[in-house]
């Protein structure tokens, strides 16, 4: 089960575009994601780490089909769901959720959060009918009865009552106090809003969450919680994370395997505790030396990066670090690296290639430019 | 405040520090009240008739038999009242019982009563249960308390009708009380009236054919809260339905509706108006339509520019993910926060409306005589200054029921401000 990819992303390309201007013809393109490749396998969590503006977000949104890609593939249980529409769509809709990074913006102020909750399961009430009778005989003996009471296959979302039951027993499960049905968001803590925000995303049985900066809202103590939370979840309910984050030590605490991204692009790619204790790309380095440490008497070399990220309407050319990077050379600045597979270890740099290309393989040949540029015309 | 506490009641505790505004709102109910209850105060048919022989009942005949459509609904209203507040008592003990929450009852006893008056407006258009109106005339019982001795009536505490006319008593001062005995051309003393209540005063004077100024005041008052309120539901419905969408949806459907709002800000209803009853007849239904169908931009842009700032907040997105459809996501998610705008612009847009409609009327474009109307009094009293009391009755009317709507405008806008929002 472990190898199983519950997801698959090929070059996903999203890329926003500026009003057109008045005398040319040309707009301004922010490569927001640009040709993203991973797997998530099921059960795994898969962290995503990077500096603000560096894609993370878009990347989870237009997984969930939030923000519609430019171009590249998605693939959700071995289906393609780039294009999906209709009935089909909302289905998959049921299957991903999303946590957001900011629980007072997440929950509608005017409802309350008990209507809130249940509001996912009155949409796909229909739909779950259908599931529980499909799908009788073919899930008995599977899962783990008494570890939970919420079974699609034994609730009938159409009924208000068992709603009610199901989204007050999530509540349990969430440490929420009793009796918060009618009660609205502005009434709650923010860690508070962040476990109905979690519950509201549980509450439909999907497989797969994205959690996009779930903790950056909260403080320490909280933080803590909610990931013990969450890892209790992720157990009872067979989920499956993409975890996005710039906290690096909480990524560290919850991921499977790590991927870091830079402007648009993934450079580095590991289990985590392969890219904890060796990180290959000179990006990754700066970052896990800026994690602060417990003691501070420990000796560190601490890499501190020089200049801020570029715009991603104007990515350098060749590497797209390589204007920050100590350890740039001629090649870097004049062509993109190559995804560099050491044995389940990715990385995209060109001194690294040069050091260790014997060991690994090249996975993918950097696409020409011109067919991202393809691409772009054909949108605009 | 509570922690409890939902919008709404943010938004009552806010309005109700606004001192001018809350005592406004609560002038709504008497303003209403007398809309409402126009005939059971002034009618010039008796409730019932005693003719010697027999009981009939003029008033609940001529009640359901109204000239007026705009007069039947709010006689359905009235009829309907009795039957709302028993069962609306009932019902919202019964809600509070099961732990309903007050705005939610609030909302739903006033549901109840529409429900009642459209329910009562149904029944009373099926022409077997509605009896028929013989006693329209003023005169019926009059000829009747000449001929006979013995004939009991019961009238109203105002015994007049809003369109009767009496020539004799033209254009009165107020507080004119016609004589019992009037000299006639020989020089004799004769009895004008016998039994009939003619001996009640008319409180604010006559008009030029004699109609009673303060009854035809109080059934103007059923015609300007109508055009108020309809036009202004329709304006409100077409702006909040195509602002939200616009907002929505973006893109082209933007741009068209966009483009619709700046061509339709730009027509002048006052003289739509007038045109279109030049070209098809004075009628109060087409100043409702008129004023609804080009009121809408205003409304529209402010909801698109509400939309488009909630649109892009994660609850909206939290929704999609769910798998929401869009008109879910419009009607449940977006539109309850974007709507106070709408809500705010209502009762300013009912005031614009009543001074619209009277000002119409004044014009002679509006409601067709003997219709009652504020602006065809004023009419009546701009052809000649002496009549005082036509003029200072029906402005002082207009000039409070107008402040009245934008007094609770302003206090809803105060209450409203989003800064409160949490």
């Amino acid at each position: 089960m472990k190898d199983e990819a519950l997801l698959r992303v090929r070059r996903l390309r999203k890329y926003f575009y500026g009003p057109r201007s008045l005398f040319s013809t040309e707009r301004k393109v922010a490569r927001a994601v640009d040709g993203v490749s991973f797997d998530v396998r099921k059960g795994e969590v898969l962290g995503l780490v990077g500096e603000s503006g560096c894609g993370k977000t878009t990347v989870g949104r237009t997984i969930l089909r939030l923000i519609e890609p430019t171009s590249g593939c998605i693939e959700f249980k071995g289906r393609d769901i780039t294009h999906l529409r209709g009935s089909a769509f909302r289905q998959l809709r049921r299957e991903m959720q999303i946590v957001f990074q900011d629980p007072f913006s997440s929950l509608n102020p005017r409802m309350t959060v008990g209507a809130a909750v249940e509001e996912g399961l009155i949409i796909h009430a229909g739909a779950n009918q259908k599931r529980r009778f499909l799908s009788h005989e073919s899930n008995i003996g599977e899962g783990t009865p008494g570890q939970t009471n919420i079974s699609p296959d034994h609730d009938n979302w159409t009924d208000p009552e068992q709603r009610r039951r199901i989204v007050t027993h999530l509540f349990d499960r969430m440490h929420l106090p009793p009796g918060i049905w009618d009660r609205y968001p502005h009434e709650f803590s923010g860690g508070q809003r962040q476990r109905i925000c979690i519950a509201r995303a549980v509450a439909l049985r999907p497989d797969f969450l994205v959690l996009d900066e779930p903790l950056s809202a909260l403080d320490v103590s909280l933080q803590a919680e909610i990931i013990n939370l969450l890892m209790e979840l992720k157990a009872d309910f067979n989920l499956t994370y993409l975890f996005i984050s710039h906290d690096l030590s909480v990524v560290e605490y919850l991921s499977d395997r790590v991927a870091v991204m830079y402007l648009g692009q993934i450079v580095e790619m590991a289990e985590s505790s392969r890219l904890y204790a060796e990180p290959l790309h000179p990006y990754t380095q700066a970052l896990l030396s800026a994690v602060p440490q417990m003691d501070p008497t420990a000796n560190r070399h601490r890499i501190v990066l020089e200049g801020d990220v570029p715009s991603p309407d104007k990515p350098p050319p060749g590497c797209r670090f390589h204007p920050r990077c100590p350890l740039a050379e001629d090649i870097c600045r004049r062509q993109a690296p190559n995804t560099l597979d050491l044995d389940g270890h990715i990385v995209k740099c060109h001194i690294v290639e040069r050091q260790r290309s014997g060991e690994g393989r090249i996975v993918a040949e950097e696409e020409p430019d011109h067919l991202a540029t393809d691409a772009a015309s054909r949108r605009s | 405040m509570s922690r409890r506490d939902g919008y709404l009641d943010i938004v009552w505790s806010q309005f109700r520090k606004n001192t001018a505004a809350y005592i406004a709102l609560w002038l709504l109910v008497p303003l209403f009240c007398l809309a409402i209850f126009a005939p059971a105060l002034a009618s010039s048919v008796p409730f019932f008739y005693y003719d010697g022989h027999k009981i009939l009942w003029p008033w609940f005949r001529a009640l359901l038999n109204p000239e007026e459509t705009v007069d039947f609904w709010f006689n359905m209203a009235l009829v309907a009242f009795v039957p709302w507040v028993v069962a609306g008592v009932i019902a919202d003990r019964a809600w509070r019982r099961r732990g309903m929450g007050k705005w939610a009852r609030m909302s739903r006893v006033a549901a109840l009563y529409i429900c009642l008056i459209v329910l009562a407006s149904g029944m009373m258009t099926v022409p077997g249960i509605r009896p028929d109106n013989r006693y329209r005339a003023r005169t019926f019982p009059e000829e009747q308390f000449r001929n006979e001795k013995n004939v009991v009536a019961f009238y109203p505490p105002i015994p007049f009708g809003p369109t009767e006319q009496d020539i004799e008593s033209s254009v009165k001062p107020p507080m004119y009380r016609k004589p019992r005995f009037v000299t006639n051309p020989e020089g004799q003393e004769v009895l004008n009236w016998r039994k009939s209540n003619d001996g009640f005063p008319h409180i604010l004077g006559t008009d030029d054919v004699g109609r009673d100024v303060f009854v035809r005041m109080l059934y103007g008052l059923r015609i300007s809260l109508t055009v108020g309120f309809v036009a202004v539901g329709i304006y409100i419905t077409i702006g909040v339905v195509l602002g939200a969408i616009a907002g929505y949806f973006g893109g082209a459907v933007d741009i068209v509706i966009s483009r619709v709002i700046e061509v339709v800000i730009l027509f002048p209803s006052f003289f739509l108006i007038l045109t279109l009853v030049g070209l098809l007849g004075q009628s109060i239904y087409i100043i409702m339509v008129v004023i609804g169908v080009t009121g809408w931009p205003t409304i529209a842009r402010l909801i698109r520019g509400e939309v488009l700032k909630q649109r892009a907040i994660d609850y909206v997105q939290a929704a999609r993910a769910m798998g929401a459809s869009h008109s879910r996501i419009i009607f449940r998610h977006i539109l309850p926060n974007a709507i106070s705008p709408a809500l705010v612009a209502a009762p300013f847009g009912i005031a614009g409306a009543i001074i619209t409609e009277a000002g119409l009327s004044l014009l002679g474009f509006g409601v067709r005589l003997p219709a009652p109307s504020w602006g065809l009094i004023l009419r009546t009293g701009s052809e000649n200054y002496h009549y005082w009391w036509l003029v200072v009755f029906p402005s002082l009317a207009i000039f409070v029921t107008v402040t009245v709507f934008n007094l609770v405008g302003s206090g809803l806008r105060d209450a409203m401000d989003p800064r409160l929002r949490t």
